[in-house]
């Protein structure tokens, strides 16, 4: 039964024992000695026993095996004093305090030699009146590692830091590339109406100068006397009747062409505010979807018929400007998946607390294999330069920004759909 | 007479092509009327032309469906002998002059144009004095083929259209 209490027991308290006691129960303290002293030898941590004169009493295999380490160069000397295994290991101080508080820890950091060192943590402790027990724990690896994650965590640190501001500068220059892409369309959809516009004030000024010979013709007419028949020669050598009938027309259809490029230009606008965060407000999802169809009406038209089916929906709280990029990737990639012709559906409703955009296209499909990637950044498959493979990226940040979710499904030759759901109200 | 094909998938573009082409002065067409005929489909306008030749045909670039390059080539196909011109807005100049090469283009203009350049360079392609419209169709395609301009670019990236005939 003694095993295992005298275990508990401390060696003080073991020798006491073996003081007192007659000579079975010292015998019994010798095997309880041996006991632990396999023990403590068997302890992978340095362990040793010495007096107020630092003479070693004690030391476990570990610890020889740390004398060695400390000094390599005294391999072949007994090293029975502490104090001689490295002049750093055991300072002063730390003993002075060991005696005052009856143990100290601590790490020391000790040179062993062509620049490398060793980080080991102390412990002392006051074991007899002049015996003073010492473990040691080389702990070089860990703080090592330690020091190593610290640093590692600081570069991912930097490192996300700067890829935060990647992002955004990407995003920016994503929609700047949109931009800079739709900008050739753009371009020829204002110069269509331009071009009509400005040739019929041409026109226009032809038939004022008509209108003026015509006066100055009644005019001299008038003064000479001239009757109906002479007025009516008059009017049709200048075919003032086509001029009198096409002046409406040639107006309508100028005041149409300046309404479009009006309407362009505002549409851009809307487009190209950079958001800030005030900028959340209550809109309507279909006026953004108008807005950025009428963008790229110009990319879609020459391929696509458009169908909408526009439910009854609520004020949606968002970054309009945001969701019409998101609505112009998805449309744009719709657009690209049909080859020849097709059509392109554009459905809303209310599913519960959100609304859901459907945008599908009876273009070429995405194979199983491609679905799982197509909202990874970069990941395109058109042809160099055509594609950056950011658009349906950063559509899937913009509505994660939203609380919302975007979601695709397609069979292969058959066509895509891209549904977006996004909550009416943000959650508080 | 002169018949004029104007293709444009904007109706607007149609009425103000017209009403350009109308302030032409017969007299610099020797006294000649002109006839325009105009579509906003590509397709009708090449079905129109399998019963009808032309004499000048004017396309925009960008259409629906089929656009002037591949127009022109099926308009080529039909009637080779016919001048051929565009005029569009597309910005793109790379297009234009892969466009131009490629369909032998006697003229580009580009959006918005000025009414007199336009009349002007109809005037020239039709050639009235030439006894153009008198001569064999065989002899007006060697006469349409002579004109084949060139496209480059200038030092302002300019589009320049050269004769090969020394002006
Ligand atoms: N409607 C669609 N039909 C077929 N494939 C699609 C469709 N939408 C996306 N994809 C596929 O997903 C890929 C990634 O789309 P994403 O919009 O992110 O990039 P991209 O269109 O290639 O380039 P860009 O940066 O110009 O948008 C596309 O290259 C395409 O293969
Ligand atoms: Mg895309």
């Amino acid at each position: 039964m003694s095993t295992a209490i005298a275990l508990h027991a401390p060696i003080e308290a073991a020798s006491r024992a073996a003081r007192s006691a007659p000579a079975a129960d010292a015998a019994r303290a010798d095997a309880m000695e041996a006991t632990l002293r396999a023990l403590v030898d068997a302890v992978p941590t340095a362990t040793l026993l010495f007096d107020a004169d630092q003479q070693v009493r004690y030391a476990n295999p570990a610890a020889r095996v740390l004398a060695r380490l400390c000094a390599p160069d005294k391999a072949d000397r007994p090293l029975a004093v502490v104090g001689d295994w490295h002049p750093e290991l055991l300072n002063s101080g730390a003993l002075h305090l060991c005696s005052m508080h009856g143990s100290w820890s601590g790490e020391v950091i000790l040179g062993v030699g062509r620049g490398q060192h060793k980080i080991l943590l102390l412990h002392l402790s006051r074991v007899g009146a002049d015996l003073f027990g010492m473990t040691v724990r080389d702990i070089t690896q860990d703080s090592m590692r330690e020091s190593e994650l610290h640093a590692r965590n600081a570069e991912l640190e930097v490192a996300y830091a700067k890829l935060q501001g990647a992002q955004e500068q990407v995003m920016q220059s994503e929609k700047l590339a949109s931009i800079g892409q739709l900008a050739a369309g753009v371009a020829h959809e204002i110069n269509n109406p331009i071009g009509y516009v400005n040739s019929n004030l041409s026109t226009l000024q032809r038939y004022i100068s008509q209108l003026f010979s015509a006066i100055q013709s009644y005019e001299a007419a008038l003064a000479g006397g001239a009757g109906a028949t002479e007025a009516e020669s008059i009017r049709r050598k200048l075919d003032l009747d086509f001029l009198v009938g096409d002046v409406p027309q040639l107006l309508s259809e100028s005041r149409e062409g300046i309404d479009r490029v009006c309407k362009i230009v505002r549409d851009l606008k809307d487009f190209a505010r950079k958001e800030r965060s005030e900028d959340w407000i209550k809109a309507d999802i279909h006026r953004g979807l108008d807005s950025t169809l009428n963008i790229i009406w110009n990319e879609l038209k020459y391929k696509a018929q458009i169908v909408k089916t526009f439910g009854e929906l609520p004020p949606v709280e968002c970054l309009p400007s945001e969701l019409n990029q998101v609505f112009m990737n998805v449309l744009m990639n719709a657009g690209q998946a049909i080859r020849d012709q097709g059509i392109i559906t554009v459905t809303t409703s209310v599913a519960g607390e959100r609304v859901r955009v459907d945008i599908g296209d009876d273009g070429e499909g995405i194979p199983p294999d491609v679905l799982p990637r197509v909202f990874d950044p970069f990941f395109t498959t058109k042809p160099v330069g055509s594609g950056t493979g950011l658009g349906l990226a950063i559509s899937y940040g913009i509505v994660s920004k939203h609380h919302g979710t975007i979601e695709v499904s397609s069979t292969p030759g058959q066509g895509t759909l891209l549904r977006i759901e996004l909550p009416i109200a943000q959650p508080r | 007479m002169y018949r004029i094909l104007l293709v444009d998938d904007e109706p607007n573009i149609l009425s103000a092509l017209r009403r350009c082409l109308a302030s032409i002065d017969v007299g610099e067409l020797d006294g000649e009327a002109l006839k325009v005929e105009a579509f906003t489909s590509p397709e009708q306008a090449l079905e129109r032309s399998e019963e009808q030749d032309f004499d000048l045909v004017v396309s925009d670039y960008r259409m629906p469906g089929m656009d002037g390059v591949e127009f022109l080539s099926a308009m080529m196909e039909l009637q080779p002998a016919v001048p051929r011109m565009i005029c569009s807005g597309y910005a793109d100049r790379d297009a234009i002059i892969a466009a131009v090469n490629e369909v032998q283009l006697a003229r580009f203009i580009g959006k918005p144009w000025v009414d007199e350049e336009l009349a002007a360079a109809v005037v020239a392609l039709l050639r009235p004095g030439s006894a153009r419209a008198r001569a064999p169709k065989a002899l007006r395609a060697q006469a349409a083929s002579a004109r084949i301009t060139r496209v480059e670019q200038d030092d302002d990236g300019a589009i320049v259209l050269r004769s090969d005939d020394p002006a």
